[in-house]
C-alpha cells in the first residue's frame, strides 16, 4: 500500500473529525432537534460578543447539551487521542508493532492505581485522586517491566512483551482482589465495576479540564522527540551512533505515556485496542514518519472512540454497554483481519 | 564528482586538526564476573583503516561499544579527537564518532534519503530543518556510496549489500572524523564484502580513521592498514597484517592450524601492498603446545595447495 500524501489526508481526518462530534452532540436520549443543537452551538461560540441574547432554545436543553453533551465529546476526544498516540509512542521506542499501552501492562497498572483509589473511596474526595493513582500505578507497572527486561544495557522486545503479560496479569489479579473485597459494600463494588468496564457517562467539564493540560503537554514533549522516535526505530545502535542518547529520550517518553494513558485511563477506564490498532491503520495510510504519524494517529483515536461511544449512547433501552466492550470487539477483528490481509503488517 | 565528493569532509577542526584520534588507557571491561578485556592501550590515528581481529567472544564488539560511549568502562580512560569520552555529550560525541552496525534488517518503510539523512542529527536543532547545505551533504553520501540511484526507494526493499552501502552513506552525512564497523561485512556475500571494504578503505584514505572489527582475515589483511589482535583478554598484536596473521598467532589465539602466505595478486589500490591468503587445515585439538605443533600443517595435503 503505498502511502498517502499528509496534508489532504489530515485535511479529510479534520472534516471527518468534526462531523463526527457535530453528530455525537446532536444525537442523544433527550429529544433535542438538531437545529435546536446547532443554534444553541453557535450561540455558545458567539457567547462573549452577543451575551444575553434571547433564544428559542430551552433552557434545559442548553444546560443538556452545553453540561452532559458537550464534555462527554470532547472527553471522548481527548481519550481517543491519547490512547492512540501512546500507541504509537510505545510501538516507535520499543520497535514493535505489538506495544501498546494495554500489552505493556500500563493500562492495567493505572486500572489498580484508580481501583485502589476508589476503594479507600479516595476518588470521592476530589477529582485529582483518581488521575494521581491511576498515573502513579501506570507509572510504577512500565518502570517494573522495563527493568525486568533490561539485561546488559539492552532491552530484548521478546522479554518485554512476557515481562508486560506477566505484571499486567499480577494488576488484573490484584484488581480483582480489591474489587472482591469491595463487593461487601455494594455501592462502591459498582462503582469499580463500571469503572473497569470503560465508560463516559457523566464525564463534565473537569474531566476535560484534567485531560486537557496534559494531553497539550504530552503531545508537545511527544512531537518534539520526533526525530528521535525516527531514528530510534530503524535501530538502538544506529540511534546512539546519530547522537540519540536513547536511555534519556526513552526515559522522558515512558513517563509522559504513563502520565498521558494514566490520565485517559482515569477518567475513560480500561479502553482496549485503540492504543494497538489505530497508530497501524494510520502507518500503513502515512508511513513511518512520526511528524506525520502523531498527529494523524491522535485524529483517528479521536474520531474512532467519539463514534464508539456514539454507538453505545445509540441504544435507547436501558442496557447499559460499557464502551471498552465496543472498542475490543470492533478493535479485535479489524485487527485481526489486517493481519491475516496482510501478514507482512506484523514486520511493518 | 571528485570535487563532489570532497566536499563530504567538513571544514571543521576536528576533521583537519592532527589530534590523534583514539586513546585508551589501561581500559578494563567485564560482564559481572566474566572479565572481557583489562589493561588496553591503545593508540589511533586518522587516515588509517585498522581491522580490530580475534576469535568469536574476545570483546571486539565490546570495544566498540565502548569507543562509542554505550558502555561504560568499568576501569580506564577514551579519549576521542582528545576530548575525554565521559565527559562528552552523546550529541557532540556523534560529530565526532559513529559506527556503521552489523547489517540487520530495518523494517520499516523510511525511504535511503531518510535514513541517510539521520546522519545530520548531530548537527540540527530539535525544531531545526535541513538545510539547504545539509541537503547537498546527504546527497554527496549518496552519491559517494553508489546509493543516490535509489534514493527514493524503501529501505525495506533492498538487499543486504545495498542497505550496508546506505547506512554508510549516513556515516558519511554524519562527517564524523571517526567510523567504526563492527562486523559490516558478515552477513554479505563476497562481492558485496568487497564492495563494502572499498568503500570503507576510501574513506580512511580521505583522511578518517575507519575502526572495522572483521572476521574474515584475508579481507582484513587485504584492506587495513593496521591489524589489532584481540584475544584471550589482551591485546596480543599489533601491526601490518602481514606481521599480525601469522600462522603461530592463528594456532595460538584462534586455535586454527592454517597455511598462511602472500597473494599473488597485487591490488594497486592499496599500494602495491599484498593481501595474505589463508589456507586452513584444521582445528587445534588440544590446547596450544608451542613446541609440538610446529610441522603438524607440512605434512597436511592441502599445505601444497
Amino acid at each position: 500500500m503505498k502511502p498517502l500524501s499528509f496534508p489532504p489526508l489530515l485535511f479529510a481526518l479534520a472534516i471527518i473529525l468534526l462531523g463526527c462530534s457535530l453528530i455525537a452532540v446532536i444525537v442523544g436520549p433527550s429529544s433535542i432537534g438538531t437545529t435546536e443543537t446547532l443554534q444553541v452551538l453557535l450561540n455558545l461560540l458567539s457567547q462573549n460578543k452577543l451575551e444575553g441574547i434571547i433564544t428559542d432554545t430551552l433552557v434545559w436543553q442548553q444546560t443538556v447539551i452545553y453540561q452532559v453533551r458537550l464534555p462527554r465529546v470532547i472527553t471522548a476526544l481527548l481519550v481517543g487521542a491519547s490512547l492512540a498516540v501512546c500507541g504509537a509512542v510505545l510501538q516507535g521506542l520499543f520497535r514493535n508493532p505489538l506495544a501498546s499501552p494495554s500489552i505493556l501492562g500500563v493500562s492495567s497498572g493505572a486500572s489498580l492505581g484508580a481501583v485502589i483509589a476508589i476503594f479507600f473511596g479516595l476518588s470521592a474526595t476530589t477529582i485529582w485522586a483518581l488521575p494521581l493513582f491511576a498515573f502513579a500505578g501506570a507509572g510504577a507497572t512500565l518502570f517494573i517491566v522495563y527493568r525486568i527486561a533490561t539485561y546488559r544495557g539492552h532491552t530484548p522486545i521478546g522479554t518485554l512483551l512476557l515481562s508486560g503479560v506477566a505484571v499486567s496479569a499480577f494488576n488484573v489479579a490484584m484488581s480483582s482482589l480489591v474489587l472482591a473485597l469491595a463487593l461487601q459494600n455494594w455501592e462502591v463494588g459498582k462503582s469499580i465495576v463500571y469503572w473497569t468496564m470503560g465508560g463516559l457517562d457523566g464525564r463534565n467539564w473537569y474531566h476535560v479540564l484534567l485531560l486537557l493540560p496534559v494531553f497539550i503537554f504530552s503531545m508537545l514533549v511527544i512531537l518534539s522527540h520526533q526525530r528521535d522516535l525516527d531514528i530510534m526505530l530503524v535501530g538502538e545502535t544506529h540511534a546512539n551512533a546519530v547522537g540519540v542518547d536513547v536511555p534519556s529520550v526513552r526515559l522522558y517518553l515512558l513517563l509522559i505515556t504513563a502520565l498521558l494513558t494514566g490520565c485517559a485511563v482515569s477518567v475513560a477506564g480500561g479502553i482496549g485496542f485503540i492504543g494497538l490498532v489505530v497508530p497501524h491503520i494510520t502507518r500503513l495510510l502515512i508511513g513511518p514518519h512520526h511528524h506525520r504519524l502523531l498527529p494523524l494517529s491522535a485524529m483517528l483515536g479521536a474520531i474512532i472512540l467519539v463514534l464508539a461511544d456514539l454507538m453505545v449512547r445509540g441504544d435507547a433501552s436501558h442496557t447499559i454497554i460499557p464502551l471498552g466492550v465496543i472498542t475490543a470487539a470492533m478493535g479485535a477483528p479489524f485487527f485481526l483481519f489486517l493481519l491475516m490481509k496482510q501478514r507482512k503488517l506484523m514486520q511493518v | 564528482m571528485q570535487k563532489k565528493i570532497e566536499q563530504s569532509i567538513p571544514n571543521d577542526d576536528s576533521f583537519s586538526a592532527n589530534a590523534l584520534a583514539i586513546q585508551t588507557t589501561k581500559l578494563a571491561f567485564s560482564y559481572e564476573d566474566s572479565p572481557i578485556f583489562s589493561g588496553l592501550d591503545l593508540q589511533l590515528d586518522k587516515g588509517q583503516m585498522v581491522g580490530l581481529i580475534g576469535p568469536n567472544g574476545a570483546g571486539k564488539s565490546t570495544l566498540l561499544r565502548l569507543l562509542l560511549g554505550i558502555m561504560k568502562p568499568e576501569s580506564g580512560d577514551i579519549t576521542i579527537m582528545e576530548r575525554p569520552l565521559a565527559r562528552v555529550r552523546r550529541r557532540d560525541l556523534a560529530r565526532l564518532i559513529t559506527l556503521v552496525p552489523q547489517d540487520s534488517q530495518i523494517n520499516y518503510a523510511f525511504s535511503v534519503e531518510d535514513v541517510v539523512a539521520m546522519g545530520r542529527n548531530p548537527w540540527l536543532d530539535r525544531f531545526q530543518p535541513a538545510s539547504v547545505n545539509d541537503l547537498a551533504i546527504i546527497e554527496n553520501a549518496m552519491l559517494h556510496t553508489d546509493v543516490l540511484r535509489f534514493a527514493k526507494r524503501s529501505i525495506n526493499q533492498l538487499s543486504g549489500g545495498e542497505r550496508q552501502r546506505v547506512l554508510i552513506a549516513r556515516a558519511i552525512a554524519q562527517q564524523t572524523p571517526i567510523i567504526l564497523l563492527d562486523e559490516a561485512t558478515a552477513n554479505l556475500d563476497i562481492c558485496h564484502q568487497l564492495e563494502v571494504l572499498e568503500l570503507a578503505q576510501s574513506l580512511a584514505k580521505q583522511g578518517r580513521l575507519v575502526v572495522a572489527a572483521i572476521h574474515d582475515l584475508a579481507m582484513a589483511s587485504r584492506f587495513c592498514d593496521r591489524l589489532l589482535l584481540l584475544a584471550q583478554q589482551q591485546l596480543q598484536d599489533d601491526g601490518a597484517p602481514h606481521e599480525v596473521i601469522t600462522e603461530q598467532n592463528l594456532k595460538h589465539f584462534f586455535n586454527l592450524h592454517a597455511q598462511v602466505r602472500p597473494s599473488s595478486i597485487c591490488d594497486t589500490n592499496i599500494g602495491g601492498r599484498r593481501g595474505l591468503v589463508i589456507n586452513p587445515i584444521g582445528a587445534v585439538k588440544t590446547p596450544t603446545n608451542r613446541t609440538t605443533t610446529t610441522t603438524a600443517s607440512a605434512c597436511h595435503p592441502l599445505a601444497n595447495a
